[in-house]
């Protein structure tokens, strides 16, 4: 599905991201951990066509990211991003509307506010469709923006060879909303979708993703299925702390972390 | 907006009021309805009757180019404030703000100081035509030079674009404050005044040479309204939807410059128009783009021929400078707009 090779990047001199080669099968929920800095957020803008790399090479579905047409790729790829602004002088449903974009004027508009109110009711914001943004919590938010990814690459035959990128999609969202939009990833993989996502929940990334490319100061460390890169091997170098693996009985595991230098107590005079 | 067709309505209804009424006021009054008489006959040659030859020549040749040409302007600016807020995402964005009205002071004071450095006396005809070309040359300039300041390797920063814009603006009014100090007291009464605004002095021919550059951008930037909405939602967002985002921003700018070049070329500046109108016209109709920018032009163009009413009857048989009226009522307006709105970020804080 996508495939990068080389891929350099640097902003004001700082190299972000150096020789990172990999690829991403369709069909799975791919994570990208790391700890703060390592250049995740920043693989994910260069994989979704957001920022061209300085060197190295994107294909998307056997062709490279420059040759597709904007409006193209945008029917096939979309991006939850970090951060929007804060002043957006739009109501919900307009909002999430604008996701349908890239299918121009051909689409109408009795069937873009249906889509708009389908996605609008599984990511549980249906309440919030006449409200204005600069009313919403944080993680209100989130689930607006979601919908409005999710508006952007749905079809009536679901999202075959559609791919999602997610910035740190748990962002401002409580534990209930945070299942909720993991489960929702899982339907879409399941409808012929591919995720690739930036998390900071290892466990919630041993629980739902595939696969996990690890990157450590801009650097591939290791890529491959949960089960061999959530390993006390592969994650106690990299993130620095101490960590153990445990079974669950019904062969699921879950880690456990402790830091690996412990604060020195406070001197008592 | 529920019913766009019924606010595009009641407000062409109101410019055509404004417009009526504004044609029948001054020292020679006339009847608003004899006023509209004249129009319908001069529009389609119907109905002679019900007013005088010279009533009509007041109308055609003295106030109604004036009238138009104010409505024109407002339209002009209007827009142009709208597009800019727009393209800035920011929503004290106005043409008076990226140096571009600067921009067409200094070449207006370059004219008329150094068309008599050079020893020429020219006719007042070609010295007004000479000052509106200039500053609409002086507008496209300075908006080009800022434009190219912010474009690095194809894109354009648009924070670099509003932070050049201000830099550009402080070094060209410093090049006007230069040639202040050169001119002697007739050049400086000249360019008071032009600084100030004026509608004075319009004529048909005037209407013809400005309004391309207003109709022009009217027509476009409507049909760029949803790409507009979708860029609110942040340049990245944009890009991620398929918007071609750096030809957008050009673009825009282009465009708004046209507009406000040609506004100023003809009247002046006149401040708190590009400002104010988009300001009111979205707390009123929304953010839409789709509809903001035409209805700011209706409203700019309303605001502005009211406005030039006022400023050529409230001390009659004087005048007062346009861009004065504008600011005495812009300002208070925009000042209360603002309060509003603290109160509002208090309650969300």
């Amino acid at each position: 599905m996508i495939r990068f090779s080389y891929i350099d990047y640097a902003i004001a001199g700082k190299s972000l991201l150096k020789d990172v080669s990999g690829q991403f099968e369709p069909g799975k929920l791919h994570a990208l951990i790391g700890p703060n800095g390592a250049g995740k957020s920043t693989l994910l803008k260069v994989l979704s066509g957001l920022v061209a790399p300085l060197g190295g090479q994107v294909t998307f579905r056997g062709r490279s990211l420059a040759a597709w047409k904007e409006r193209d790729l945008a029917r096939n790829r979309a991006f939850l991003e970090q951060t929007i602004p804060d002043e957006v002088p739009f109501r919900v449903a307009e909002i999430i509307e604008m996701g349908r974009y890239p299918y121009g004027k051909e689409e109408s508009k009795a069937l873009r506010r249906n889509i708009a109110l389908r996605l609008a009711a599984q990511t549980q914001v249906e309440h919030l469709l006449h409200r204005q943004w600069q009313g919403l919590s944080g993680g209100e938010r989130q689930r607006v923006q979601l919908a409005r990814v999710l508006t952007q690459l749905w079809t009536p035959e679901g999202y075959s060879s559609k791919v999602l990128f997610l910035d740190e999609p748990l962002n401002n969202l409580d534990i209930a909303f945070q299942h909720l939009l993991l489960n929702i990833v899982r339907e879409f993989i399941q409808s012929g979708g591919t995720v690739i996502s930036v998390l900071h929940d290892i466990n919630l990334t041993a629980r739902f993703a595939d696969s996990c490319l690890l990157l450590q100061n801009g650097r591939k460390v290791v890529q491959g299925p949960v089960k061999e890169v959530l390993v006390p091997a592969w994650l106690e170098p990299v993130f620095e702390v101490q960590c153990n693996q445990l079974a669950r009985p019904d062969g699921s595991f879950f880690l456990e972390f402790s830091p690996l230098h412990l604060p020195s107590p406070i001197p008592q005079s | 907006m529920k019913r766009p067709l019924i606010t595009y309505l009641t407000l062409g209804g109101q410019l055509l009021l404004v417009l009526t009424v504004a044609g029948g006021v001054g020292a020679f009054s006339i009847q608003p309805g004899q006023v509209l008489q004249i129009l319908l006959h001069q529009l389609a040659m119907v109905g002679d009757g019900g007013f005088s030859g010279q009533q009509e020549a007041i109308v055609v040749h003295i106030r109604l180019p004036r009238i138009v040409l104010g409505a024109v302007v407002g339209a002009g600016l209007a827009l142009s404030g709208a597009t800019l807020q727009g393209l800035f995402r920011n929503p004290l964005a106005a043409p008076g703000l990226i140096g571009i009205t600067a921009g067409s002071t200094a070449a207006a004071a370059s004219f008329i100081v150094g068309i008599s450095a050079l020893g020429l006396a020219l006719g007042s005809w070609w010295m007004q035509y000479g000052l509106a070309v200039s500053a609409f040359l002086g507008a496209c300039g300075t908006g080009l030079m800022v434009l190219r300041i912010a474009t690095f390797r194809g894109q354009t920063q648009v924070t670099t674009l509003l932070l050049a814009g201000v830099a550009v603006q402080a070094l060209v009014i410093a090049f006007t404050g230069f040639l202040i100090f050169l001119a002697d007291d007739d050049q400086l009464r000249d360019l008071t005044f032009w600084t100030m605004g004026s509608l004075g002095g319009a004529t048909w021919s005037h209407i013809l040479t400005v309004v391309p550059f207003v109709l022009f951008p009217l027509v476009i930037l409507p049909t760029l309204g949803r790409v507009l909405n979708a860029f609110s939602l942040g340049e990245s967002s944009a890009l991620l939807l398929g918007i071609p985002v750096q030809r957008l921003k050009i673009t825009l700018f282009i465009l708004s410059t046209l507009a406000v070049g040609a506004a100023v070329a003809v009247a002046g500046t006149i401040g708190f128009v590009g400002l104010v109108v988009p300001h009111l016209t979205r707390k009123l109709f929304g953010a839409d783009y789709r509809h903001l920018i035409p209805l700011s032009a209706l409203n700019g163009a309303i605001l502005l021929v009211v406005a030039d009413t006022l400023a050529r009857t409230l001390v009659a048989p004087m005048e007062l400078p346009i861009g004065v009226v504008t600011a005495i009522v812009g300002a208070p307006v925009f000042l209360q707009l603002l309060l509003k709105n603290r109160s509002k970020g208090v309650a969300r804080a």
